[in-house]
């Protein structure tokens, strides 16, 4: 996925287009990448997400407003947006609301029933002594709960992180392994091929580009006889998740023929890259999508971007 | 751009090869389609149109018979090939306004009219069906998705800012992935709930 913010447009810019507030020729020009360029596309989308919840909560105001009120409100499908956007953040803050009474409730019950049971009573020192503890308890307990809570989450965290380093140590390993498997065989079939005066290249490398504007780049690999593994370097627009996974689908059937997780973006100069090695032997003579996908640290996989991969055997 | 022929259909021949041609050589199961015609809808919608279901249905559909003529369309990409249709069938349409003495403009006022009269009689029942249909779309969003839109459009000002920036934080996001990824649950949350409204 591009960044939002990596485009020749303001959001200012943007903003008025969505108010209907540009002169024609510009226009004419956002038209035309609303539908063409994703990028523009998502980012148009965002923007009048914040117009339309700036709008439900009185944040507009001069000439943004009016340009509102006169050109965005003028269309019954943009109304029904701003209706289903009030319609949201009222839902939105009754349920965080709902939220915070719930933990507000269980944080008083015990002060509250303190209290309670005081009512009517005559307090001496001995009285006040004692209330004055069981506030201080009380807070005591909460902080120690809090705390506790604190602690428990860090450990996950660092469980988490523990897990997620053993699982790229064994990856590496097995990586390891295999190359030291390759490179022993390449040494001794080299030594063989050297006889009869043939070399095979057990690797070969491409370079895929992510797709712009909607037009996808197919970058062709031409993999000889005898080749083991294809390493495909996957360039990056950003890089914003930790780890990412790459799945090799025939496009016809839409069925995945390979995929590999956990792989880490490297940089390559000023680029970002993903780098995976496909087997060959999954290869055949035809088109193919890699599709990367970007793990967060928390929530699901997002698609981050598709290559097109077109195999010739030579 | 020749007009379509008013006896010709989309068949399902036809609509298949729509789909494999936006697909542009990855399947993706439809969602190309409907997200091509989310950005047609808007397009006509931008330019407040009347109809913009009707002229986003006359553009694919052209597009369709394109296709069925030609075999395939390969000198400019599917995206950038749907906006110039698209463009001509706007202005096809406002000169068939025009033609016919009805200013768009016009259109648009008596059609504002409309709505408020309508809106008065049946605003109430109109809430209450966009709430329902909203807890029932957000029931069908993923339990991540549902909690990241709670998150993410509540607040104000300042507090939004930071509870937005915590957020990313918490989900291992850029700001601008979050902000896309918020954007994007809630485009689908609207077509859902427009769908369920019957708005097609």
């Amino acid at each position: 996925m591009s960044s939002a913010d990596n485009s020749e447009y303001s959001d200012e810019l943007l903003t008025r287009y969505l108010l209907g507030a540009v002169k024609a020729n510009e226009s004419e020009r956002l038209d035309e990448r609303s539908i063409a360029d994703n990028e523009l596309a998502w980012r148009l989308d965002a923007l009048e997400h914040d117009l339309v919840d700036a709008f439900v909560r009185n944040e507009l105001s001069g000439e943004t407003l009016e340009q509102f009120k006169t050109f965005y409100l003028s269309s019954p499908a943009r109304k029904a947006k701003v209706e289903l956007a009030r319609t949201l953040l009222n839902w939105s803050e009754e349920r965080a609301s709902t939220r915070e009474m719930a933990g507000d409730k269980q944080v008083e019950h015990a002060p509250a029933a303190s209290a309670n049971h005081a009512t009517g009573v005559r307090f001496g020192w001995l009285q006040w002594g004692l209330a004055a503890a069981a506030i201080v308890l009380c807070a005591f307990a909460f902080y120690l709960f809090e705390e506790n809570n604190r602690l428990r989450k860090l450990q996950n965290e660092v469980q988490e992180q523990q897990t997620h380093l053993d699982q790229r140590l064994q990856q590496l390993e097995k990586q390891l392994a295999v190359e030291r498997t390759m490179r022993e065989k390449t040494t001794e079939e080299n030594a063989s091929a050297a006889g009869s005066g043939e070399r095979v290249a057990r690797m070969v490398a491409v370079l895929l580009i992510p797709p712009t504007r909607g037009l996808g780049h197919m970058a062709t690999v031409r993999i000889a006889a005898g080749t083991e593994t294809v390493v495909v370097r996957m360039q990056l627009e950003s890089d914003d998740f930790p780890v990412y996974a790459a799945t090799l689908k025939d496009p016809a059937s839409g069925t995945a023929v390979w995929n590999d997780a956990n792989l880490r973006a490297r940089s390559d100069g000023q680029k970002r890259l993903v780098v995976a090695n496909v087997p060959a032997n999954v290869l055949k003579p035809q088109n193919y999508v890699l599709e990367l996908s970007g793990e967060p640290a928390q929530g699901s996989p997002e698609i981050v971007s598709s290559y097109g991969l077109k195999v010739v055997l030579r | 751009m020749a007009e379509l022929k008013r006896d010709w259909t989309l068949n399902q021949g036809a609509f298949g090869r729509l789909l494999e041609w936006l697909d542009e050589g990855e399947d993706s199961k439809g969602e190309r389609y409907l997200e091509v015609r989310r950005r047609l809808r808007l397009y006509f919608d931008r330019k407040n149109c009347l109809s913009p279901d009707d002229l986003t249905d006359e553009t694919l559909n052209r597009i369709a018979r394109k296709l069925e003529e030609k075999g395939s369309i390969t000198d400019v990409s599917a995206l950038h090939y749907c906006y110039i249709v698209a463009k001509y069938v706007f202005l096809e349409n406002l000169r068939r306004l025009k033609a016919e003495h009805i200013g768009a403009a016009e259109d648009v006022r008596q059609d504002t009219a409309q709505g408020q009269s309508v809106k008065t009689e049946s605003d109430h029942e109109a809430r209450e069906k966009m709430h329902g249909c909203l807890e029932k779309c957000l029931d069908e969003l993923p339990n991540d998705d549902r909690e990241l839109i709670l998150e993410y459009y509540r607040s104000e000002g300042r507090e939004k800012i930071e509870r937005r920036s915590e957020l990313a934080g918490r989900l291992g996001l850029s700001k601008n992935a979050l902000i896309l990824r918020a954007s994007r649950i809630r485009t689908r949350l609207e077509g859902c709930v427009r769908s369920c409204c019957g708005e097609g």
